[in-house]
């Protein structure tokens, strides 16, 4: 071989060979390797330990885990006691809470009263706090170290629920009053099951088991929360055995994922509820309630379902989840769907094919939105109409929301943190619909407005109930379907995704045939007392 | 010690690239703001205009644009680049703390590139119209052909699910260097390749090269110190700035490898809406990329003495 062919080949050799040499270049580690850690992939890192400034419910598994609120929803979704042991509404504007007096933060200091005024104060009036849901708030008033009033500014009937939703997780005020709210965020303490020890941004949080933790020892020694972007890559990581759960499978790989011994697929419904919001002024193609109710009618949701998501999502009449006041069992898993009715309402209507129904569907926002959106279309197109689609992307979609520069049809995914059935019944309310959907009915108005402030669980379910019926009758929105959440997960665990969305990681257990968690056996956790103060 | 009219032609490049800075600070800074209001980003769609209101004079955003760019330019004169809105912690620290893996990542690649570019351009030129030179050359044009993310999806599938030789994806770990790395030098290795097999060839037909060759001096010796030696300055030259391009790589390998790099800092900055972060991390990038280019216009005047800086 000539002296010019040996020095190519052997940088070739020399590269092949460093590749081949690197430390650890065997074959990566397996999840059943990893005693007592739990590998959790989602798709996007945190923002940080500013708790209140993240209204991300969906794929949350760090705050959760780490940071503990006042009441919190079982997976039944009923309210039951978290840092607070009890409590009761003493007045139309003012409830008391009896906190639990064994909780520590994980700096070892004690939990008290000072925590839930400093908490819920900063998240009522720092401007700087983007989620409004607490601005209701007037003022917490410290009755003893663990006794505090909560007062509202209004009567609220969702206060409980603002209270175990994401953003009001109960943070340290000694200790980020001593060191400062940036240490704070870079050393965060909480009193979950589980401490931070680690937080490489947009890479990975590990957490570690609080053994003090007041509810029982925690069921992992370490939870690894891997932000893994890419889908594809997600995916890769499942079936490389490098994690045990990844949060939001694609379609595309449901199947090839289900089909792997180690690996099964588990969904769950989700409280995204996919919707047509139609505009009701009479100026537009879709004044007319006829043919808005024959856009109802051409649409064959159940066929989306069954296609496009395989059978991972649910029909549904209403724009309210199940579980929460407002919710019709009676209008879920039905569509309109008649397609003669829809061509012969169009006809009684008059529909001239020359007006083109201008449309805009989303790309890459929701779960195959860019299929649906065109399916829909072609469905439309099928009845009689004349359509004119428009595929956006999240920014542009985004700014025509903001700016109400809004189609005749676009279809959207709302839901909604709180558990209630009036955030989703309430968008359409005539501030919030003017120039979305141009709808105004002032019993609709009415309505909405008693329901936000009435006490009484049995009127304000009649009330939205009531509103369901106007919605379901004037047709400013078309609900379509609700989505599920698609999770990957390692074959030997037990896994139910819950309807809030967050991951709990000691919601997920190994099968008793796998292998044990802890070095020993976790003591038994202690059961919340029963909840004398649920109302 | 360097002349007057040289040390002149270096204090005017340096003011060009600091001209080019000056118009990619303004670029970036309306550019973020023209792109959508950020507060659609930064506030839930519940928010109430009241709320909306009141966050925007919290950071700054109800004053004119102009108002806000001499902020702006005044804070950035006492080293204050802002405060991020996503992660509330100062923007440049954000961006410096990343900077050592992309540096990593992109020093790892460019030695992937030089070494793959260097081995296949000397053999390729070596073996010059023969089969060699040609199979090489097809795995050339389908190295720089192949989209990276389309290469690291493979080299996924391959070395890390179906061998298990490397991790899939992350940070922190030499292991989880090497598959981004290599996606990433593989298309500059490709054309480094080409490169050096036209420099060598160029080269190895030059006179002193043929009396190198009839002095009898080993052929290793001719082709890589008089072959090699005399074609590194344009390599050079290409090699500094592919810096550049390795920049806008890294936006998407980072992604892919979840590589938690400047890449993914920058990419969740814009789609956040987050101004502060981005234009910290614009501002670093076109730091690298001017002062990379001056840099290389200095180096290149230096090695060359005929080459003036203009």
């Amino acid at each position: 071989m000539r002296a010019g062919q040996r020095c190519g080949a052997g940088f070739l050799l020399l590269a092949f060979l460093a590749a081949l040499s690197l430390p650890g270049c065997g074959p990566a580690q397996r999840a059943g390797d990893r005693s007592g850690t739990l590998v959790i992939a989602v798709q996007k890192d945190i923002r940080g330990f500013d708790v209140q400034n993240y209204s991300l419910s969906s794929l949350e598994a760090v705050h959760v885990n780490v940071f503990n609120h006042l009441v919190k929803w079982d997976a039944a979704l009923n309210l039951t006691p978290d840092l607070a042991l009890s409590w009761e509404r003493t007045s139309d504007r003012s409830w008391r809470f009896h906190l639990r007096r064994d909780v520590k933060w994980h700096d070892g200091s004690a939990f008290g009263a000072e925590d839930v005024k400093f908490t819920l104060e900063r998240a009522a009036r720092d401007p700087l706090v983007t989620d409004s849901a607490y601005r209701v708030i007037a003022k917490v008033a410290v009755v003893d170290p663990y006794t505090v009033d909560i007062v509202t500014k209004r009567p609220d009937p969702m206060l409980l629920n603002r209270l175990a939703r994401v953003g009001s997780y109960i943070m340290p005020s000694a200790y980020i009053r001593r060191n400062g709210f940036q240490h704070y965020l870079r050393q965060p303490v909480g009193t979950g099951p589980y401490k931070v020890t680690s937080w490489s941004r947009d890479d990975q949080v590990v957490l570690s088991a609080n053994e003090s933790y007041f509810g029982g020892r925690p069921g992992w020694k370490t939870v690894v929360v891997r932000a893994v972007p890419d889908d594809s890559t997600r995916v890769s990581e499942l079936v490389a055995g490098s994690v045990d759960l990844a949060v939001g499978l694609p379609m595309s790989d449901v199947g090839r994922v289900a089909s792997l011994p180690r690996l099964k697929v588990v969904s769950g419904a989700s409280q995204r509820t996919m919707q047509m919001v139609v505009k009701t002024s009479p100026a537009s193609v879709t004044g007319d309630v006829r043919i808005r109710r024959a856009i109802d009618l051409a649409v064959d949701d159940a066929l989306i379902c069954r296609t496009i998501f395989s059978g991972h999502c649910e029909t549904t009449l209403q724009v309210v989840n199940p579980g929460t006041p407002g919710f019709d069992p009676t209008l879920d898993g039905r569509s309109n769907y008649d397609p003669q009715l829809a061509k012969a309402l169009l006809r009684q209507a008059g529909y001239d094919p020359r007006r083109t129904l201008s449309m805009v569907g989303t790309s890459g926002v929701f779960s195959q939105d860019r299929e649906v959106a065109m399916a829909v279309a072609a469905m439309l197109r099928e009845a009689g109409f004349t359509v004119a689609l428009d595929l956006v992307d999240g920014t542009r979609f985004n700014a025509m929301i903001r700016r109400r520069k809004l189609p005749d049809v676009y279809i959207v995914g709302y839901t909604s943190s709180m558990f209630d059935g009036e955030p989703s019944l309430a968008r359409f309310a005539n501030l919030t619909g003017k120039g979305v959907s141009d709808f105004k009915d002032a019993g609709y108005a009415a309505l909405i407005k008693s329901a936000g402030e009435q006490l009484d669980p049995a009127r304000r379910a009649a009330q939205l109930a009531s509103v369901q019926r106007i919605l379901a009758d004037r047709l400013p929105v078309i609900p379509m379907y609700r989505l599920a959440d698609i999770y990957g997960v390692r074959s030997g665990l037990d896994f139910t995704p819950r309807h809030d969305e967050l991951i709990v990681a000691d919601d997920i257990r190994p099968r008793s045939s796998e292998r044990p968690l802890m070095n020993s056996p976790p003591s038994s956790v202690q059961s919340p007392p029963s909840n004398p103060g649920r109302r | 010690m360097a002349s007057p009219g040289r040390k002149w032609s270096y204090a005017r490049s340096a003011g060009y690239a600091l001209f080019v800075m000056a118009l990619i600070l303004a670029g970036v800074f309306v550019l973020v703001r023209s792109a959508g209001d950020p507060l659609d980003a930064l506030l839930p769609d519940t928010a109430t205009a009241e709320d909306r209101a009141r966050f925007a004079q919290a950071i700054g955003l109800d004053k004119p644009i102009y108002v806000q760019f001499a902020i702006y330019v005044g804070r950035l004169l006492h080293g204050d680049f802002g405060t991020s809105l996503k992660y509330g912690e100062p923007a440049m620290s954000l961006v410096v703390e990343r900077i050592p893996a992309t540096v990593e990542l992109g020093l790892a690649a460019m030695l992937v590139s030089i070494v793959v570019g260097a081995a296949i351009g000397i053999a390729s030129a070596v073996n010059h119209g023969r089969r060699v030179d040609t199979i090489l050359s097809v795995l050339v044009i389908a190295g720089k052909s192949v989209p990276s993310f389309f290469l690291g999806m493979l080299l996924i599938m391959v070395l890390a699910v179906s061998l298990g030789w490397f991790p899939v994806s992350g940070g922190g770990s030499f292991r989880n260097l090497v598959l981004p790395a290599v996606t990433l030098g593989v298309s500059l290795g490709a054309q480094n390749a080409r490169l050096v097999r036209t420099a060598l060839l160029e080269t190895l037909n030059q006179d002193f090269v043929r009396a190198a060759r009839a002095r009898g001096l080993p052929r290793r010796t001719v082709v890589l110190k008089y072959g090699l030696g005399n074609a590194l300055l344009p390599i050079l030259t290409v090699v500094m700035l592919q810096i550049p391009h390795l920049m806008g790589g890294v936006l998407v390998i980072e992604t892919l490898f979840s590589w938690p790099g400047m890449g993914q800092l920058a990419v969740s900055a814009l789609s956040s809406r987050d101004m502060p972060l981005v234009q910290a991390s614009v501002l670093f990038i076109a730091g690298l990329v001017v002062g990379t280019n001056l840099l290389t216009d200095i180096l290149y005047a230096r090695l060359d003495p005929r080459i003036r800086l203009a």
